[in-house]
Protein backbone atom coordinates (compact mmCIF):
# COMPACT_ATOMS: atom_id res chain seq x y z
CA UNK A 1 0.00 0.00 0.00
CA UNK A 2 1.76 3.61 -0.82
CA UNK A 3 0.58 6.62 0.15
CA UNK A 4 -0.40 8.59 -2.99
CA UNK A 5 -0.72 12.80 -3.63
CA UNK A 6 -3.94 13.25 -6.59
CA UNK A 7 -3.23 17.06 -7.62
CA UNK A 8 -5.92 18.02 -9.92
CA UNK A 9 -8.20 20.69 -10.26
CA UNK A 10 -11.20 18.76 -11.26
CA UNK A 11 -13.10 17.94 -8.55
CA UNK A 12 -15.02 14.34 -10.86
CA UNK A 13 -11.16 13.95 -11.65
CA UNK A 14 -10.11 13.51 -8.27
CA UNK A 15 -12.94 11.45 -6.78
CA UNK A 16 -12.59 8.68 -9.76
CA UNK A 17 -8.77 8.21 -9.20
CA UNK A 18 -8.71 8.17 -5.32
CA UNK A 19 -11.77 5.57 -5.69
CA UNK A 20 -9.66 3.68 -8.17
CA UNK A 21 -6.29 3.97 -5.73
CA UNK A 22 -8.24 3.27 -3.07
CA UNK A 23 -9.87 0.02 -4.31
CA UNK A 24 -6.23 -0.72 -5.49
CA UNK A 25 -5.29 -0.34 -1.51
CA UNK A 26 -3.69 2.60 -1.71
CA UNK A 27 -3.68 6.02 0.74
CA UNK A 28 -5.03 8.96 -0.79
CA UNK A 29 -4.30 12.66 -0.32
CA UNK A 30 -6.21 15.37 -2.97
CA UNK A 31 -4.86 18.59 -3.89
CA UNK A 32 -7.30 20.81 -6.06
CA UNK A 33 -4.16 22.95 -7.55
CA UNK A 34 -0.42 23.29 -7.86
CA UNK A 35 0.22 25.68 -4.74
CA UNK A 36 -2.04 23.50 -2.57
CA UNK A 37 0.22 20.54 -4.05
CA UNK A 38 3.76 22.44 -2.56
CA UNK A 39 1.65 23.19 0.91
CA UNK A 40 1.01 19.48 1.45
CA UNK A 41 4.39 18.51 0.36
CA UNK A 42 5.91 21.12 3.21
CA UNK A 43 4.54 18.44 6.06
CA UNK A 44 4.03 15.05 3.73
CA UNK A 45 6.01 13.31 1.77
CA UNK A 46 3.87 10.82 -0.07
CA UNK A 47 5.24 7.97 -2.24
CA UNK A 48 3.88 8.92 -5.23
CA UNK A 49 2.27 12.32 -7.22
CA UNK A 50 -0.37 12.33 -9.86
CA UNK A 51 -0.32 15.27 -11.48
CA UNK A 52 -2.93 17.47 -13.83
CA UNK A 53 -0.67 19.85 -16.43
CA UNK A 54 -3.82 22.08 -17.06
CA UNK A 55 -4.65 24.09 -13.37
CA UNK A 56 -5.30 27.30 -12.82
CA UNK A 57 -3.18 28.71 -9.69
CA UNK A 58 0.02 27.00 -10.90
CA UNK A 59 0.50 24.27 -14.18
CA UNK A 60 1.89 20.85 -13.40
CA UNK A 61 5.12 20.92 -15.15
CA UNK A 62 6.09 23.79 -12.73
CA UNK A 63 4.75 22.27 -10.02
CA UNK A 64 6.79 19.00 -10.68
CA UNK A 65 9.36 21.28 -11.68
CA UNK A 66 9.53 22.66 -7.83
CA UNK A 67 9.60 19.01 -6.48
CA UNK A 68 12.91 17.48 -8.82
CA UNK A 69 14.65 20.47 -8.04
CA UNK A 70 14.02 19.69 -4.18
CA UNK A 71 16.42 17.54 -2.55
CA UNK A 72 14.07 16.11 -0.28
CA UNK A 73 10.97 15.39 -2.80
CA UNK A 74 13.04 14.40 -5.72
CA UNK A 75 12.63 11.08 -5.51
CA UNK A 76 9.25 10.91 -4.72
CA UNK A 77 7.93 9.29 -8.27
CA UNK A 78 5.68 12.12 -10.53
CA UNK A 79 3.07 10.86 -13.25
CA UNK A 80 1.66 13.35 -15.40
CA UNK A 81 -2.19 12.52 -16.02
CA UNK A 82 -3.25 15.14 -18.73
CA UNK A 83 -5.91 15.62 -21.27
CA UNK A 84 -2.46 16.47 -23.25
CA UNK A 85 -1.60 13.49 -24.88
CA UNK A 86 0.73 14.51 -27.86
CA UNK A 87 4.20 13.69 -28.13
CA UNK A 88 5.81 16.94 -27.62
CA UNK A 89 3.60 17.40 -24.34
CA UNK A 90 5.48 14.06 -23.52
CA UNK A 91 8.99 15.33 -23.92
CA UNK A 92 7.59 18.52 -22.03
CA UNK A 93 6.64 16.14 -18.84
CA UNK A 94 10.26 14.07 -19.67
CA UNK A 95 12.41 17.67 -19.30
CA UNK A 96 10.74 18.47 -15.88
CA UNK A 97 11.65 15.13 -14.51
CA UNK A 98 8.25 13.54 -14.43
CA UNK A 99 8.78 9.76 -14.47
CA UNK A 100 5.63 8.94 -16.63
CA UNK A 101 3.34 10.98 -18.26
CA UNK A 102 0.21 9.22 -19.14
CA UNK A 103 -2.71 10.78 -21.52
CA UNK A 104 -6.04 10.79 -19.81
CA UNK A 105 -7.66 9.56 -23.08
CA UNK A 106 -5.44 6.34 -21.88
CA UNK A 107 -7.97 5.85 -19.24
CA UNK A 108 -7.68 5.06 -15.50
CA UNK A 109 -6.05 1.07 -16.03
CA UNK A 110 -3.00 2.32 -17.96
CA UNK A 111 -3.15 5.19 -14.96
CA UNK A 112 -3.34 2.36 -12.58
CA UNK A 113 -0.59 -0.04 -14.42
CA UNK A 114 1.64 2.65 -14.55
CA UNK A 115 1.61 3.70 -10.35
CA UNK A 116 2.10 -0.11 -9.89
CA UNK A 117 5.23 -0.18 -12.13
CA UNK A 118 6.64 3.01 -11.04
CA UNK A 119 6.02 1.77 -7.26
CA UNK A 120 7.63 -2.04 -7.75
CA UNK B 1 -13.44 33.87 -46.49
CA UNK B 2 -11.68 36.04 -49.76
CA UNK B 3 -7.91 35.00 -49.93
CA UNK B 4 -5.90 36.85 -52.08
CA UNK B 5 -3.03 35.76 -53.40
CA UNK B 6 0.10 38.08 -53.85
CA UNK B 7 1.17 36.50 -57.79
CA UNK B 8 -2.61 36.61 -58.85
CA UNK B 9 -2.77 40.00 -57.73
CA UNK B 10 0.59 41.22 -58.69
CA UNK B 11 0.11 39.81 -62.56
CA UNK B 12 -3.06 41.84 -63.43
CA UNK B 13 -1.02 44.56 -62.37
CA UNK B 14 1.95 43.98 -64.19
CA UNK B 15 0.37 42.83 -67.52
CA UNK B 16 -1.50 46.60 -67.34
CA UNK B 17 1.67 48.50 -66.47
CA UNK B 18 3.42 46.37 -69.77
CA UNK B 19 0.83 47.83 -71.63
CA UNK B 20 0.40 51.09 -70.58
CA UNK B 21 3.88 51.92 -70.04
CA UNK B 22 4.87 50.36 -73.37
CA UNK B 23 2.44 52.12 -75.27
CA UNK B 24 3.39 55.39 -73.70
CA UNK B 25 6.93 54.26 -74.08
CA UNK B 26 6.36 53.58 -78.47
CA UNK B 27 4.60 57.12 -78.45
CA UNK B 28 7.67 59.20 -76.83
CA UNK B 29 9.88 57.17 -78.87
CA UNK B 30 8.39 58.19 -82.15
CA UNK B 31 7.77 61.92 -80.83
CA UNK B 32 11.41 62.57 -80.21
CA UNK B 33 12.63 61.11 -83.06
CA UNK B 34 9.88 63.31 -85.16
CA UNK B 35 11.70 66.30 -83.30
CA UNK B 36 14.95 65.05 -83.98
CA UNK B 37 14.12 64.74 -87.41
CA UNK B 38 12.46 67.92 -87.90
CA UNK B 39 15.22 70.11 -86.27
CA UNK B 40 17.68 68.89 -88.22
CA UNK B 41 15.96 69.24 -92.02
CA UNK B 42 16.45 72.88 -92.35
CA UNK B 43 12.89 73.07 -93.53
CA UNK B 44 11.09 76.37 -92.67
CA UNK B 45 7.42 74.65 -92.44
CA UNK B 46 9.06 71.75 -90.75
CA UNK B 47 10.80 74.23 -88.26
CA UNK B 48 7.75 75.46 -87.60
CA UNK B 49 5.91 72.27 -86.41
CA UNK B 50 9.14 71.52 -84.18
CA UNK B 51 7.83 73.51 -81.01
CA UNK B 52 4.35 71.92 -80.98
CA UNK B 53 5.85 68.31 -81.52
CA UNK B 54 8.24 69.16 -78.30
CA UNK B 55 5.16 70.52 -76.27
CA UNK B 56 3.40 67.24 -77.08
CA UNK B 57 6.22 65.48 -76.01
CA UNK B 58 6.29 67.40 -72.56
CA UNK B 59 2.61 66.79 -72.27
CA UNK B 60 2.68 63.09 -73.04
CA UNK B 61 5.32 62.27 -70.27
CA UNK B 62 2.17 63.48 -67.67
CA UNK B 63 0.32 60.35 -68.33
CA UNK B 64 3.29 58.00 -67.88
CA UNK B 65 3.55 59.45 -64.49
CA UNK B 66 0.53 58.94 -63.79
CA UNK B 67 0.66 55.82 -65.20
CA UNK B 68 3.78 54.66 -62.89
CA UNK B 69 1.35 56.75 -60.20
CA UNK B 70 -1.81 54.71 -60.42
CA UNK B 71 0.59 51.21 -60.89
CA UNK B 72 2.69 52.15 -58.05
CA UNK B 73 -1.03 52.79 -55.77
CA UNK B 74 -2.51 49.61 -57.29
CA UNK B 75 0.58 47.51 -56.40
CA UNK B 76 0.18 48.83 -52.58
CA UNK B 77 -3.18 48.53 -52.44
CA UNK B 78 -3.13 44.68 -53.42
CA UNK B 79 -0.03 44.88 -51.14
CA UNK B 80 -2.03 46.24 -48.29
CA UNK B 81 -5.04 43.85 -49.13
CA UNK B 82 -3.20 40.35 -49.41
CA UNK B 83 -1.68 41.71 -45.42
CA UNK B 84 -5.02 42.44 -44.31
CA UNK B 85 -6.20 38.74 -45.57
CA UNK B 86 -3.12 37.04 -44.36
CA UNK B 87 -4.49 38.24 -41.01
CA UNK B 88 -7.50 37.45 -41.44
CA UNK B 89 -6.54 33.76 -41.86
CA UNK B 90 -3.80 33.60 -39.89
CA UNK B 91 -6.26 34.82 -37.00
CA UNK B 92 -8.93 31.92 -38.33
CA UNK B 93 -5.84 29.61 -38.18
CA UNK B 94 -5.08 30.20 -34.69
CA UNK B 95 -9.37 30.49 -33.34
CA UNK B 96 -9.12 27.16 -34.91
CA UNK B 97 -6.18 25.58 -32.90
CA UNK B 98 -7.92 27.56 -29.51
CA UNK B 99 -10.88 25.35 -30.15
CA UNK B 100 -9.53 22.19 -31.07
CA UNK B 101 -7.63 22.56 -27.38
CA UNK B 102 -10.82 23.45 -25.77
CA UNK B 103 -13.16 21.00 -27.11
CA UNK B 104 -9.97 18.55 -26.40
CA UNK B 105 -9.86 19.83 -22.47
CA UNK B 106 -13.33 19.68 -21.76
CA UNK B 107 -14.34 16.61 -24.09
CA UNK B 108 -11.76 14.66 -22.78
CA UNK B 109 -12.17 15.29 -18.85
CA UNK B 110 -15.51 14.17 -18.53
CA UNK B 111 -14.59 10.99 -20.84
CA UNK B 112 -11.94 10.09 -18.61
CA UNK B 113 -14.13 10.63 -15.51
CA UNK B 114 -16.91 8.44 -17.45
CA UNK B 115 -14.58 6.20 -18.35
CA UNK B 116 -13.08 5.70 -14.74
CA UNK B 117 -16.64 4.85 -13.16
CA UNK B 118 -17.49 2.61 -16.01
CA UNK B 119 -14.00 0.50 -15.06
CA UNK B 120 -14.73 0.76 -11.37
CA UNK B 121 -18.54 -1.26 -12.33
CA UNK B 122 -17.61 -4.72 -11.26
CA UNK B 123 -17.81 -7.16 -14.41
CA UNK B 124 -18.68 -10.21 -12.35
CA UNK B 125 -21.86 -8.99 -10.48
CA UNK B 126 -23.12 -7.89 -14.36
CA UNK B 127 -25.78 -10.09 -15.90
CA UNK B 128 -24.41 -10.87 -19.11
CA UNK B 129 -26.50 -8.81 -21.81
CA UNK B 130 -25.74 -5.43 -19.45
CA UNK B 131 -22.40 -6.89 -20.10
CA UNK B 132 -22.16 -6.23 -23.54
CA UNK B 133 -24.15 -3.07 -23.27
CA UNK B 134 -20.83 -2.04 -21.00
CA UNK B 135 -18.48 -3.49 -23.81
CA UNK B 136 -20.56 -1.25 -26.39
CA UNK B 137 -19.97 2.27 -23.70
CA UNK B 138 -16.71 1.54 -23.38
CA UNK B 139 -15.67 1.02 -27.14
CA UNK B 140 -17.84 4.50 -27.25
CA UNK B 141 -16.26 6.00 -25.29
CA UNK B 142 -12.25 5.04 -26.33
CA UNK B 143 -13.29 6.24 -29.93
CA UNK B 144 -15.15 9.53 -28.61
CA UNK B 145 -11.73 10.12 -26.90
CA UNK B 146 -9.63 8.87 -29.63
CA UNK B 147 -11.23 11.19 -32.28
CA UNK B 148 -11.33 14.36 -29.85
CA UNK B 149 -7.30 13.71 -29.76
CA UNK B 150 -6.37 12.88 -33.44
CA UNK B 151 -8.62 15.96 -34.53
CA UNK B 152 -6.87 18.14 -32.02
CA UNK B 153 -3.31 17.21 -33.94
CA UNK B 154 -5.02 16.94 -37.52
CA UNK B 155 -6.36 20.96 -37.29
CA UNK B 156 -3.05 22.20 -35.88
CA UNK B 157 -1.19 20.52 -39.51
CA UNK B 158 -3.80 20.31 -42.01
CA UNK B 159 -3.45 23.58 -43.22
CA UNK B 160 0.19 23.77 -42.69
CA UNK B 161 2.37 23.41 -46.62
CA UNK B 162 5.63 23.49 -45.07
CA UNK B 163 7.18 22.83 -41.62
CA UNK B 164 10.21 24.09 -40.09
CA UNK B 165 13.01 22.01 -39.50
CA UNK B 166 15.85 21.05 -37.06
CA UNK B 167 18.05 18.20 -36.81
CA UNK B 168 16.55 15.52 -34.90
CA UNK B 169 17.81 12.49 -33.38
CA UNK B 170 15.31 9.40 -34.47
CA UNK B 171 16.75 7.63 -31.97
CA UNK B 172 16.01 9.55 -29.34
CA UNK B 173 12.52 10.33 -30.82
CA UNK B 174 12.16 6.86 -30.77
CA UNK B 175 13.19 6.54 -27.04
CA UNK B 176 10.91 9.06 -26.40
CA UNK B 177 7.93 7.17 -27.72
CA UNK B 178 8.20 3.50 -25.91
CA UNK B 179 8.57 5.81 -22.81
CA UNK B 180 5.06 7.51 -23.18
CA UNK B 181 3.78 3.84 -24.25
CA UNK B 182 5.30 1.36 -21.96
CA UNK B 183 2.53 0.85 -19.68
CA UNK B 184 0.24 -0.06 -22.86
CA UNK B 185 2.66 -2.37 -24.31
CA UNK B 186 3.14 -3.96 -20.45
CA UNK B 187 -0.36 -4.40 -20.22
CA UNK B 188 -0.58 -7.02 -22.92
CA UNK B 189 2.84 -8.08 -22.16
CA UNK B 190 4.39 -7.21 -25.19
CA UNK B 191 7.87 -7.37 -25.93
CA UNK B 192 9.27 -4.67 -27.82
CA UNK B 193 12.63 -4.65 -29.30
CA UNK B 194 14.73 -1.30 -30.42
CA UNK B 195 18.09 -1.71 -30.51
CA UNK B 196 19.65 1.24 -32.52
CA UNK B 197 21.80 3.08 -30.15
CA UNK B 198 23.59 5.41 -32.61
CA UNK B 199 21.99 8.71 -32.78
CA UNK B 200 20.71 9.35 -36.46
CA UNK B 201 20.13 12.53 -37.39
CA UNK B 202 17.77 14.04 -40.15
CA UNK B 203 16.07 17.99 -40.97
CA UNK B 204 12.35 17.45 -39.36
CA UNK B 205 10.07 18.87 -37.67
CA UNK B 206 9.34 17.70 -33.87
CA UNK B 207 5.70 16.75 -35.15
CA UNK B 208 7.55 13.68 -36.62
CA UNK B 209 7.28 12.23 -33.35
CA UNK B 210 3.40 12.27 -33.34
CA UNK B 211 4.02 9.84 -36.70
CA UNK B 212 6.17 7.39 -34.58
CA UNK B 213 3.81 7.73 -31.78
CA UNK B 214 0.67 6.42 -34.01
CA UNK B 215 2.21 4.04 -35.63
CA UNK B 216 3.71 2.41 -32.42
CA UNK B 217 0.50 2.53 -30.12
CA UNK B 218 -1.48 1.22 -33.70
CA UNK B 219 0.66 -1.44 -33.24
CA UNK B 220 0.49 -2.05 -29.72
CA UNK B 221 -3.48 -2.08 -30.43
CA UNK B 222 -3.62 -4.59 -33.28
CA UNK B 223 -1.03 -7.01 -31.79
CA UNK B 224 -2.40 -9.75 -29.83
CA UNK B 225 -1.39 -10.39 -26.10
CA UNK B 226 2.51 -11.90 -25.67
CA UNK B 227 3.67 -11.09 -29.24
CA UNK B 228 6.48 -8.75 -30.17
CA UNK B 229 6.95 -4.95 -31.74
CA UNK B 230 10.29 -4.69 -33.67
CA UNK B 231 11.23 -0.89 -33.99
CA UNK B 232 14.16 -0.49 -36.40
CA UNK B 233 16.01 2.48 -37.86
CA UNK B 234 18.01 2.17 -41.30
CA UNK B 235 20.14 4.09 -43.14
CA UNK B 236 20.71 4.99 -46.27
CA UNK B 237 22.76 7.59 -48.55
CA UNK B 238 20.12 10.08 -48.83
CA UNK B 239 17.50 8.75 -46.36
CA UNK B 240 16.31 7.25 -43.54
CA UNK B 241 13.51 4.71 -42.89
CA UNK B 242 11.72 3.62 -39.82
CA UNK B 243 10.19 0.37 -39.62
CA UNK B 244 7.44 -0.82 -37.33
CA UNK B 245 7.17 -4.36 -37.14
CA UNK B 246 4.15 -6.31 -35.37
CA UNK B 247 2.56 -9.77 -35.52
CA UNK B 248 -1.41 -8.35 -35.89
CA UNK B 249 -3.46 -9.92 -38.54
CA UNK B 250 -1.75 -8.24 -40.72
CA UNK B 251 -3.76 -5.58 -43.34
CA UNK B 252 -5.30 -6.85 -47.03
CA UNK B 253 -3.69 -6.00 -49.96
CA UNK B 254 -7.10 -4.00 -50.65
CA UNK B 255 -6.80 -1.78 -47.65
CA UNK B 256 -2.95 -1.04 -47.38
CA UNK B 257 -4.40 2.11 -49.14
CA UNK B 258 -7.28 2.91 -48.00
CA UNK B 259 -6.03 3.06 -44.16
CA UNK B 260 -4.36 6.21 -45.12
CA UNK B 261 -7.63 8.01 -46.57
CA UNK B 262 -9.98 9.75 -43.60
CA UNK B 263 -12.36 7.81 -41.75
CA UNK B 264 -11.00 4.22 -43.72
CA UNK B 265 -10.35 1.94 -41.00
CA UNK B 266 -9.02 -1.77 -41.76
CA UNK B 267 -11.58 -3.74 -39.39
CA UNK B 268 -14.40 -3.72 -36.90
CA UNK B 269 -14.17 -5.34 -33.91
CA UNK B 270 -12.81 -4.97 -30.09
CA UNK B 271 -9.85 -2.29 -31.34
CA UNK B 272 -9.91 1.80 -30.93
CA UNK B 273 -8.84 4.35 -33.52
CA UNK B 274 -10.91 5.74 -36.76
CA UNK B 275 -8.67 6.47 -39.19
CA UNK B 276 -7.52 9.79 -38.41
CA UNK B 277 -4.17 8.69 -36.91
CA UNK B 278 -2.87 7.53 -40.34
CA UNK B 279 -4.57 10.36 -42.30
CA UNK B 280 -2.78 12.86 -39.99
CA UNK B 281 0.61 10.45 -40.19
CA UNK B 282 0.80 10.51 -43.99
CA UNK B 283 0.13 14.49 -44.06
CA UNK B 284 2.92 14.67 -41.60
CA UNK B 285 5.14 12.57 -43.78
CA UNK B 286 4.36 14.30 -47.13
CA UNK B 287 4.95 17.77 -45.35
CA UNK B 288 8.47 16.07 -44.71
CA UNK B 289 8.87 14.76 -48.70
CA UNK B 290 8.61 11.42 -47.03
CA UNK B 291 6.98 8.31 -47.75
CA UNK B 292 4.58 6.03 -45.24
CA UNK B 293 3.66 2.62 -46.65
CA UNK B 294 2.49 -0.71 -45.32
CA UNK B 295 4.12 -4.38 -46.49
CA UNK B 296 3.44 -7.97 -44.89
CA UNK B 297 5.60 -8.91 -42.00
CA UNK B 298 7.12 -12.25 -43.41
CA UNK B 299 6.67 -13.81 -39.83
CA UNK B 300 3.01 -12.35 -39.79
CA UNK B 301 1.60 -9.31 -39.11
CA UNK B 302 2.31 -5.58 -40.50
CA UNK B 303 5.54 -3.32 -40.88
CA UNK B 304 4.89 0.10 -40.94
CA UNK B 305 7.67 1.75 -43.54
CA UNK B 306 8.34 5.69 -42.52
CA UNK B 307 11.00 7.19 -45.25
CA UNK B 308 12.49 10.66 -44.74
CA UNK B 309 15.04 12.77 -46.51
CA UNK B 310 18.18 12.87 -44.36
CA UNK B 311 18.64 16.47 -45.86
CA UNK B 312 15.08 17.83 -45.61
CA UNK B 313 15.70 19.39 -48.66
CA UNK B 314 16.10 16.19 -50.98
CA UNK B 315 13.21 14.62 -52.23
CA UNK B 316 12.99 10.76 -50.89
CA UNK B 317 13.70 9.03 -54.25
CA UNK B 318 11.46 5.42 -55.53
CA UNK B 319 13.28 2.36 -55.37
Amino acid sequence: MAKILVVDDEDDVRLVTQTILKKAGHEVIEAAGGGECLKILESHKPDMIILDVMMPDMGGWEVCEKIKSNKGLSDIPVIMFTVMGEMQDMRHSRGTGADAHVSKSFGMNVLLKTVERLLE
Amino acid sequence: MKVLRLPEGLRLVDFASAIVIGSLGLFINTMYFTLEYLKSSGDVLAQTWARPVEHALVISTVPLYLAVGYIYWSQKRVATELQLANKDLERSKNLKELFADILRHDLTTPLTILSGFVDLIPEEKLEEDVKENFKEIEMGIERMTSLIEKASVLSKIEHKTDLEREGLDLVQCINDVLWMYWTLANMKNIEVEFENKEPTFVQANMVIEEVFGNLFSNAIKYSPENTKIVVDIKKFKERCRVYFKDQGEGIKDSDKEAIFTRFERRQKGPVKGIGLGLTIAKKIVELHEGRIWVEDNPSGGSIFIVELPINGDLPVREE
